[in-house]
């Protein structure tokens, strides 16, 4: 009779919980998601007013962000992978020619938030923006090794947590007739294509008994 | 008798549990959706200075970042 209701007691408690921590996953993956993808979002705009202003003409720019998310089971490893497209195509001319001849519209790609890809015009005279056809494909191979220590004396109670995490991220952007390859390594922060590669987590907790 | 006052007492003290696992949802929710609008916000304040010619940013080197909102501050908490 006891062994049933203990039985029941720790059912219903690992139901809820995982319940719970489902809700604490949902929770977190979306706000993380709308949040980033808003400030991608802004940043683009701006990237784009920046190469407007350059070409006086209509400038369009076009990003693709990728980033693990955090991962709420088990917070030392890498969460799933998320992807961000943000494109903006802004007209800023003063209507005068520039260096002695008309200006053009043009394209960019903006590479990992730090660098600028030159795409060729289509027809002439063609606005970037209106002639781009996107298609996403992408791939990726994670890989993590992980290591957990646990040391225990009189005193206290030590744990240490060890992740090193690698994975390469590829993608194909076709914009209009151009291919444009991105992506890249992972580093910190969970971001992809940066100058360092590779991602270390440590965590260390020492209890009292 | 003493079943009914163990259902209870099992009940209040998971009952506080829960409850605060469910605050801490709400006010991490809470936190979330807040940072969206006050990102927008400081998005919309830097718009003259972002449309200023020679402001938006330089993102190609590398002491200029890109021109872009700050860090909203501390959203309100439950």
């Amino acid at each position: 009779m006891l062994g049933s209701r203990k039985a029941q007691a720790v059912i219903e408690l690992a139901i809820l919980g995982s319940l719970i921590i489902m809700a604490f996953a949902i929770v977190i993956s979306s706000s993380e998601n709308y949040n980033r993808a808003q400030s991608y979002m802004q940043q683009t705009f701006r990237s784009t007013l920046l190469k407007a202003q350059e070409a006086n003409d209509t400038g369009a720019v076009t990003a693709v962000d990728f980033r693990r998310m955090p991962n709420v089971t088990t917070p030392v490893e890498v969460g799933a992978l998320a992807r961000f497209s943000s494109g903006n195509s802004v007209l800023w001319s003063d209507g005068k020619k520039k260096d002695g001849e008309f200006t053009e519209s043009k394209a960019w790609f903006l590479h990992h938030r730090s660098r600028y890809e030159f795409l060729e015009a289509g027809p002439p005279g063609a606005i970037p923006g209106a002639s781009i056809e996107s298609s996403f494909n992408y791939g990726s191979g994670l890989g993590s090794d992980s290591t957990y220590i646990k040391r225990e004396n009189s005193r206290n109670i030590n744990t240490q947590k060890h992740l090193e995490a690698s994975d390469n991220v590829t993608d194909h952007v076709v914009l209009g007739s151009n291919t444009v390859t991105t992506g890249g390594p992972l580093g910190p922060g969970g971001l992809y294509g940066g100058e360092v590669s590779g991602l270390t987590r440590d965590t260390v907790n020492t209890v009292n008994q | 008798m003493a079943k009914k006052a163990q259902a209870i007492l099992e009940f209040s003290m998971v009952f506080i549990l829960v409850a605060a696992l469910i605050l801490g949802l709400l006010g991490l929710w809470a936190w979330s959706k807040d940072n969206i609008p006050a990102r927008q916000d400081a998005f919309e304040d830097t718009r003259i200075k972002a449309g200023e010619k020679a402001t938006p940013g330089y993102p190609e080197c590398d002491n200029r970042t890109v021109f872009e909102a700050g860090t909203p501050g501390e959203p309100r908490m439950l």
